[in-house]
């Protein structure tokens, strides 16, 4: 049974990642569906059982890899999507507001709740997906986008570092508990791939695009290695 | 012979008033004692039913005060239900005259109620906005930083008011023995739990809200001696009375009492307007007929026929003001006759939706026993 490993962007450094293992037999790749962004939006119907995408991108990029617009019963989907936390904590909001647990005095607190509620409505589209795929009968679990990058350019607008640590671990937290509930698995970032805050090590995240610039917030082929050799590990298992 | 009843208008007679026309064309029910420009900046506070007053305020582009707006990453589905995008700061609905007073003491570190948090399993909740987080906070401290911030948003409201606008809701209230703190909800419904020792009901006399509608007035004077202010009546019903009495005279009585109280402001205070919202869906030329089947919660239709009169009669008077009445700043703001009919015909289309009113009211008729 082929394993796709599909999603947003951080996919290009699991598909590095991949070209230097030993796939053990596994029919396994990796391709992108398409930008980040489009998660926020519905990008995924079931029609007549059969779960397809709707964004044009997701949808030109899959029948390109997989040579179908629908995500195939007979394969086994692996999703790289769900913990692009980025999207939350990069806006310009959190400089002038905290969540409520770590908030300074005179910075707007957020409570854990409304903290929730803006990482449901991040996750909505996801979390439909990923019903969609579970009530189709497709089998899938869910791969980690990589950790926040210590050099993300949002904490020079403003943002503290401990704001972009415990967003990103309640949103972690939030969909990891959803997975749990709805019995689909999570690939976790490996534990050496990130410091004690919460944060991707300096050595795994990717330095520079291919036109050149400076890449703010990918991981390397290192982190991609690390983590499809847990992903491997986990579809030869299972 | 000639009599101060020989030369009135239409609308002060009973027949022409009311019984030979329409009760949607009722002429001149709301004439406006002062302009509301879209230059003003207005705050709004009230029970229920003023939500949809502040609503249709940012619908149509009036300048309306938010200082706790909701954070841009929320889905607007989740904003009412976090207490956002309804009044001028994130304070709920307020039921009571008395109790937007004791808001304001509050922020101003006048008054320290002894009834500080409410805990229940595991989750923290402010008995002064118990609402305001569906679930509860996380901790104490969250609940604190949060009050915290609120409270001081509140603080700098008044001296950037113009208007203010108020919606009279109830009379009957529960509140902290020890020190008169009034609750929005009674302790039990919403959250916190209900001790008798502690608690205590009270339905407010009309002495005792004329009083507080007057100091009140006084207070945001002095934070602004300019502004102005406009009241109303929430033509919404009681859902129960702890008055011991039916629920319909309860209810009649409350309403009666709010409704006499905005009368003797209105004849007191000259900065101060009062609009019919109350007459407009509750009296008897109305049929119910802006009411959903309850005869309680008042339609999306009515909220809109309340609203259209509204502001119908402010753009009609901005219309009829004479430019070289008005001072040379207000002047420059005044939108011209086709751009207020545009905004007027998009405010209209947007507000097609019925929107959700929060009502702390329909959570005790649920499990108020």
């Amino acid at each position: 049974m082929t394993v796709w490993i599909c999603g947003n962007s951080h996919t290009a450094a699991l598909k590095r990642g991949l070209s230097q293992l030993q796939k053990n037999g596994l029919e396994i790749d990796v391709f992108p569906l398409g930008n980040g962004k489009w998660e926020k939006t519905p990008f995924s119907v079931t029609r007549e059982n059969i779960v397809e995408a709707t964004n044009s991108q997701y949808r030109k990029n899959l029948q390109r890899f997989t040579g179908a617009t629908n995500f195939r019963a007979d394969c086994v989907w692996g999703l790289c999507m769900g913990t692009h936390n980025a999207r939350i904590y990069r806006d310009e909001f959190w400089a002038g507001a905290e969540p409520a647990a770590i908030a300074r005095p005179g910075v707007r607190p957020i409570s854990d709740g409304v903290l929730d509620s803006i990482v449901e409505a991040d996750q909505f589209h996801i979390r439909d997906f990923i019903l969609r795929l579970k009530n189709g009968g497709v089998k899938c679990f869910v791969v980690s986008c990589p950790p926040p990058r210590l050099d993300h350019s949002c904490l020079t607008k403003g943002v503290r570092s401990e704001t972009v640590a415990y967003i990103d671990r309640c949103a972690r937290a939030s969909l990891q508990g959803w997975l749990i509930e709805h019995g689909v698995d999570f690939i976790a970032p490996p534990a050496e791939t990130m410091t004690d805050d919460g944060f991707l090590k300096a050595e795994y995240a990717a330095t520079l695009t291919q036109s050149g610039r400076k890449d703010p917030h990918h991981a390397n082929k290192a982190y991609g290695a690390l983590l499809m050799e847990r992903v491997i590990s986990h579809c030869s298992r299972s | 012979m000639s009599h101060p009843y020989t030369s009135l208008p239409p609308n002060a007679y009973w027949r022409s008033g009311v019984s030979d026309v329409s009760p949607l064309e009722f002429t001149a029910i709301y004439k406006p004692r002062f302009a509301v420009s879209e230059s003003m900046s207005i705050a709004a506070a009230g029970s229920c039913f003023a939500q949809h007053i502040g609503r249709h305020f940012k619908l149509r582009k009036y300048n309306f005060i938010d200082l706790e707006p909701p954070p841009p990453l929320m889905s607007p589905q989740s904003y009412e239900k976090f207490g956002f995008n309804l009044y001028s700061a994130r304070y709920g609905n307020v039921y009571f005259i008395r109790q937007l007073l004791q808001l304001f003491w509050r922020a101003n570190g006048i008054f320290s109620p002894s009834e500080d948090i409410w805990h229940s399993n595991g989750r923290f909740f402010d008995p002064f906005r118990p609402s305001i987080e569906p679930t509860g906070f996380a901790s104490a401290e969250e609940l604190l930083r949060d009050r915290e911030y609120h409270l001081n948003a509140v603080r700098s409201l008044l001296s950037q008011t113009d208007l203010f606008v108020f919606t009279f809701g109830l009379t009957e209230a529960w509140v902290c023995r020890s020190d008169g703190a009034v609750l929005p909800t009674c302790p039990g419904t919403v959250a916190g739990r209900f001790d008798e020792g502690r608690h205590g009901f009270h339905n407010f006399s009309y002495n005792e809200i004329l009083q507080d509608a007057e100091t009140f007035i006084a207070f945001a004077l002095q934070h602004n001696p300019t502004m102005k202010f406009l009241v109303t009546v929430s033509p919404v019903p009681l859902t129960a009375t702890a008055s011991g009495m039916h629920v319909l005279p309860a209810s009649v009585y409350s309403k009666s009492v709010l409704r006499a109280v905005c009368g003797e402001l209105y004849a007191k205070y000259p900065q101060l307007d009062y609009f019919p919202s109350y007459e407009l869906v509750a009296s008897h030329p109305m049929r119910a007929m802006f009411f959903e089947p309850n005869l309680r919660s008042v339609s999306p239709v009515g909220v809109e026929h309340v609203m259209n009169v509204f502001f119908s009669a402010h753009q009609s008077i901005a219309a009829e003001t004479p430019l070289q009445e008005m001072p040379a700043a207000e002047r420059k703001r005044v939108p011209k006759r086709k751009k207020l009919a545009r905004k007027k015909r998009k405010a209209k289309a947007r507000a097609g939706g019925s929107g959700n009113v929060i009502c702390d009211e329909e959570i005790l008729e649920v499990f108020g026993r």
